[in-house]
């Protein structure tokens, strides 16, 4: 039986990395807005 | 109950509660998903140890449908009966969907090198996908393409709704071309042919994803409001000045 590891391994890595890299963008953006909205009712 | 889903602010407390939990559970199908696609599903007796793939890329591929279908619904109730509730979620699913399209995009690619001996073909159901994910983005592209987000959002909305067209055509492409992608093997819930053990790892990897889905929707829900509410504000500020 051939060994497919390599192409397992690879499918896997995009699959959780982009998954993660979006929870982890999705999370900055969030904290980033809920900062500018503190910012703005600060000023007025 | 009505009221929850056209009031966003009352959609956001709800979000709030349910946002932990569908991480937990998320987290605790991906576990059961992944143990049952590296050992408990069989080795293929054609594709080997790289049916493996399909586990991920099946799940990916049903979810970049259904997240578009989302989008568009929304996008349509967001347009016909102007529902902040609606666009938000719309503009909070679309990074999401494109994610899980460039997923189900690259781990076919994957496992098509050594399955089919070659990364990519252009038969029907890899370029309609491909076509898919040209929609999402030209949707993304659309909302940022105007000063005014309100047209960014009017423009975006009849485009996805236009590309809800293309979901058929991925669906029905393997039976009406003659595609190098196989036909449908689990849609056919009469008859899947499909073994059992290689049904349930993906169906719980698809869970699993979907339980993601709506943990990451969640979250860019609350953030689109919270924009929304900048943008309104800085819309006032400029036409009071």
């Amino acid at each position: 039986m051939k060994d497919y590891s390599i192409y397992i391994l690879a499918a896997y890595s995009f699959c959780f990395l982009s998954l993660i890299l979006l929870i982890f963008l999705s999370k900055i953006y969030l904290s980033k807005s809920e900062k500018k909205l503190n910012e703005i009712d600060k000023n007025g | 109950m009505k009221n929850i889903f056209i009031n966003p602010g009352q959609l956001n407390k709800l979000s709030e509660f349910l946002s932990p939990w569908l991480a937990i559970i998320s987290f605790i199908f991906l576990i059961f998903g992944l143990w049952l696609s590296f050992f408990y599903s069989p080795i293929d007796y054609q594709q080997g140890n790289a049916v493996r793939i399909l586990y991920i890329h099946a799940p990916s591929a049903w979810l970049s449908m259904l997240i578009y279908s989302f989008l568009a619904i929304n996008s349509f109730f967001g347009l016909v009966f102007g529902h902040v509730t609606a666009f938000t979620l719309a503009r909070a699913a679309a990074p999401i969907g494109l994610t899980f399209t460039a997923i189900c995009l690259v781990t076919g690619s994957v496992w098509g090198k050594p399955m089919w001996g070659t990364w990519w073909v252009w038969d029907a159901r890899l370029t309609s996908v491909l076509v898919l994910f040209f929609f999402y983005i030209g949707y993304i592209i659309f909302l940022k393409s105007f000063s005014d987000f309100t047209k960014g959002e009017k423009f975006s909305s009849i485009l996805s709704i236009i590309g809800i067209v293309n979901l058929p055509i991925i669906k029905f492409s393997v039976d009406y071309w003659n595609t190098l992608h196989q036909p449908a093997s689990i849609s056919k819930f009469s008859s899947p042919s499909i073994h059992i053990d290689m049904l349930i790892p993906l169906i719980v990897m698809f869970l699993s994803f979907l339980f993601l889905f709506l943990y990451i929707l969640i979250l860019r829900f609350q953030a689109e409001l919270i924009i929304r509410k900048i943008n309104i504000n800085n819309m006032k500020f400029y036409k009071d000045s």
